[in-house]
C-alpha cells in the first residue's frame, strides 16, 4: 500500500511512461506537420472532444469505483481479521478454565494456531508457501500435518475447532462459552471466504478492456482536435489531457486486485505482524519481533 | 541440486520484480530447507545507511519468522559488492530477478545480472520476463536443460540431474542443431560439436548414459533456428524450469554483455549454472545426494 505522497512517477506507474512517450511523439509529429507543412487534413476541428471526454470519464469513474470497492472491501476484511483475532485470543485465554493441568498449554496452542491462521491466509491469497513461517508458532508435527491440506487456513480453522471440542469434552469450557468462541471461528471462515471471492473473481473484463481502448483512441484524437487552435503548443495540452485519462485508467487497474504482493496491495504482511505481536503479548510470550513499518513510501 | 541449495542469497533492490519473486524464493527455501540471506547493496553517495536499513528490514518481513534468515546490508558498487559477497559464500544459489520493465528503450543500460553471470562462478536463478509467474516451480514435473554448445564442458549437467532426482522430475535434454549453411560449416571448423541430428542424438545419449540410473531422462534434438525450436521444445516437454550453462546465457556485444535475448523471452524460471560446477554433497543433504 502506498502511504507517501512524495513518490516518483516512474516508481508508481512505470507502464504509463511508454504510453505517454509514444503520445508525446505523436503529438509533436501532428503539431510539426500542421505548423510547417500546413497539412490541413490533419485537423478535426469539429471533433466534439468535450462530450467524448465526459462520456469516457463516466465509464472510467464506474470502473475506478468498482476497483476501489474491491480494494476497500479487502482492507475492511483484514481490519476485521485483526479484531477477530484479538477477540478470539482473549476468549481462548480467559474463557477456558485454567484450573486443570494442561489447560494453559491448550490455550497457548489455540492462540498459536490463530497466529498461524493469519499468516497462512496471507500466504494463501498471495499464492505463497506458508510453511517456513510456521517454525516460530507450531511444532514440527503440526506443520507436517498441515502439509496434507491444500487449503491451509481452512485446515487451521478446523484444528482450532477440534481443540475447542477437546476442551469441551474435558470440561474446560462450558457450552455457552464454546458457542461464543465458535461464532468467532465462523467469523474467520467468513473473512477467508470473502477474501477468496475477491481474489478469484476478477472485475468483469469489459470494465478493464473497454476503458483502455477508449482512452487510447481518445488520447490520439486529442491533438487532432486541438492542433488548429494551439499549433506548436498542442503537445503540452494534449499530453496533459492524455495523462489525466491514462492516470484514471491506471488507478483502476492498479487497485482492482488487492492481494497480489504489489505496492498497491492491502498491507497484509504488516497486518499479520500486528496480529502476531498483539497475540504474543496477550500470551506474555517474550519472542521479540519488529513491527513492519513503511519504508520508502510503501508498506506491504 | 547440490550443496548450493543449502543457501539461497536473494539480492534485492526492493523493486516490484523483487517483491514478485518472494513466493518463488519461499518455495525454494521450503523445498530445500535452505538458509536465506537477503542481500541489499546501496550506494552511500545516494542513500543514507539508515534509509537502506529500514527498507531492508521491511522487505520480505515474513522471513523474520524463518528458522535461518539473515539480512545483509552492504555499501558500494552493486556488482562488485554482490560478487565479493557471493565469492565468500560459495555454497549458494543467487536469486536475481530481472529489473522492472519500464517499456522504454535503455540503450546505455548495463545489466547487473549479465555482469554477475560473466564474473561469478555460482548458480544464478533468474527469469526472462519481469512479469513473474507466482506459480514458478522449484522443479516441477519436468526440468529442461538446454545443451547448446556440445563441445564445451557440461559439468553443470550433474547438478541439473541431481536436482531432478531430488524432486523426482524428468530431465529433458534439449539441443537444437543449426541449419546447415556455409556459415555453419565455417564455424564447425573450430568446433567438435555434431552437425547432424543423428550425431547430436548419439552425442547427447552418451552424455545421458553417464547420468544417475534412477533418473528419468528424455533427449530432444531438432534442427532449425535455435530460439524458435528451443521455445517449441520447452513447450512440448512442458518444462517448468530451464537450466542452462552460463556461457549460453550471455550475449557478448561489442561494448558490453547482455542477457541472451532468447532467454529474455523465456516465460519459465532459469537457473544459470557455471560450466565447471562442483557437485559435492551438501552438509545437510549428503545421504540424499549419495543416490545421485
Amino acid at each position: 500500500m502506498i502511504v507517501s505522497n512524495d513518490l516518483s512517477f516512474r516508481r508508481i506507474w512505470p507502464q504509463a511512461s511508454r504510453r505517454l512517450l509514444i503520445l508525446l511523439l505523436f503529438d509533436c509529429a501532428v503539431a510539426a506537420l500542421y505548423s510547417f507543412t500546413h497539412a490541413k487534413w490533419l485537423t478535426l476541428d469539429g471533433l466534439p472532444l468535450a462530450p467524448l471526454g465526459s462520456a469516457l470519464t463516466i465509464f472510467l469513474a464506474f470502473r475506478t469505483n468498482a476497483a476501489y470497492g474491491r480494494w476497500w472491501e479487502a482492507r475492511q476484511l483484514w481490519g476485521s481479521l485483526v479484531n477477530t483475532s484479538r477477540a478470539l485470543a482473549r476468549q481462548f485465554l480467559t474463557l477456558i478454565d485454567s484450573s486443570t493441568p494442561g489447560a494453559d498449554t491448550l490455550k497457548h496452542q489455540l492462540v498459536r494456531y490463530q497466529i498461524a491462521f493469519a499468516h497462512s491466509l496471507r500466504c494463501h491469497l498471495r499464492r505463497q508457501n506458508p510453511f517456513p513461517e510456521f517454525g516460530n508458532t507450531l511444532n514440527r508435527a503440526q506443520i507436517e500435518e498441515l502439509r496434507g491440506y491444500d487449503n491451509v487456513p481452512a485446515a487451521i480453522n478446523l484444528k482450532m475447532g477440534e481443540l475447542l471440542q477437546k476442551a469441551r469434552e474435558q470440561g474446560l469450557v462450558d457450552s455457552i462459552r464454546a458457542v461464543a468462541i465458535d461464532e468467532n471461528l465462523t467469523q474467520l471462515s467468513n473473512i477467508q471466504g470473502a477474501c477468496e471471492r475477491i481474489k478469484n473473481t476478477p472485475l468483469p473484463r469489459q470494465f478493464a478492456y473497454l476503458p483502455r481502448i477508449l482512452v487510447n483512441v481518445f488520447c490520439y484524437l486529442v491533438p487532432l482536435g486541438l492542433v488548429a487552435d494551439l499549433g506548436l503548443m498542442t503537445p503540452i495540452a494534449s499530453v496533459l489531457i492524455s495523462f489525466t485519462f491514462i492516470a484514471a485508467d491506471l488507478v483502476g487497474s492498479d487497485i482492482e486486485n488487492p492481494f497480489e504482493n504489489t505496492i498497491h496491495d492491502t498491507p497484509m504482511t504488516s497486518l499479520t505482524r500486528t496480529i502476531e505481536l498483539n497475540l504474543r503479548e496477550q500470551m506474555k510470550d517474550a519472542t521479540k519481533l519488529r513491527p513492519v513499518t513503511a519504508a520508502d513510501g510503501f508498506v506491504y | 541440486m547440490n550443496h548450493m541449495t543449502d543457501h539461497i542469497i536473494f539480492a534485492t533492490n526492493f523493486s516490484d520484480a523483487s517483491h514478485a519473486a518472494i513466493p518463488t524464493v519461499t518455495r525454494w527455501v521450503d523445498a530445500h530447507n535452505a538458509r536465506l540471506t537477503l542481500l541489499h547493496v546501496y550506494n552511500p553517495a545516494r542513500t543514507l545507511h539508515r534509509d537502506a536499513e529500514a527498507q531492508l528490514r521491511s522487505f520480505y518481513a515474513e522471513a523474520d519468522n524463518y528458522p535461518n534468515c539473515r539480512r545483509v546490508l552492504l555499501a558500494g558498487n552493486v556488482c562488485s559488492t554482490i560478487s565479493a559477497f557471493c565469492k565468500r559464500e560459495r555454497d549458494g544459489l543467487l536469486f536475481m530477478p530481472p529489473s522492472d520493465r519500464t517499456s522504454l528503450p535503455r540503450p546505455f543500460h548495463i545489466s547487473t545480472r549479465a555482469r554477475l553471470l560473466e564474473t561469478l562462478e555460482m548458480p544464478i536463478w533468474t527469469l526472462g520476463k519481469a512479469t513473474l509467474n507466482t506459480g514458478a516451480a522449484v522443479a516441477g514435473r519436468n526440468i529442461a536443460v538446454a545443451l547448446q554448445n556440445l563441445d564445451e564442458p557440461t559439468g553443470y549437467l550433474a547438478a541439473a540431474a541431481s536436482h531432478a532426482l531430488r524432486h523426482n522430475s524428468t530431465l529433458h535434454l534439449l539441443h537444437v542443431v543449426p541449419e546447415t549453411t556455409e556459415g555453419t560449416l565455417i564455424t564447425a571448423l573450430h568446433s567438435d560439436a555434431p552437425l547432424g541430428i543423428e550425431s547430436a542424438l548419439d552425442h547427447i545419449s552418451n552424455i545421458a548414459s553417464e547420468l544417475p540410473a534412477g533418473l528419468k531422462v528424455e533427449v530432444h534434438v531438432r534442427m532449425g533456428q535455435r530460439w524458435r525450436e528451443l521455445k517449441s521444445l520447452l513447450h512440448e516437454c512442458d518444462a517448468e524450469l530451464l537450466m542452462v550453462g552460463r556461457s549460453q546465457t550471455l550475449h557478448r556485444g561489442l561494448f558490453r554483455s547482455s542477457i541472451d535475448p532468447m532467454l529474455n523471452d523465456c516465460n519459465i524460471p532459469i537457473v544459470c549454472l557455471p560450466e565447471h560446477m562442483d557437485v559435492s554433497p551438501s552438509r545437510s543433504r549428503a545421504p540424499y545426494l549419495a543416490a545421485a
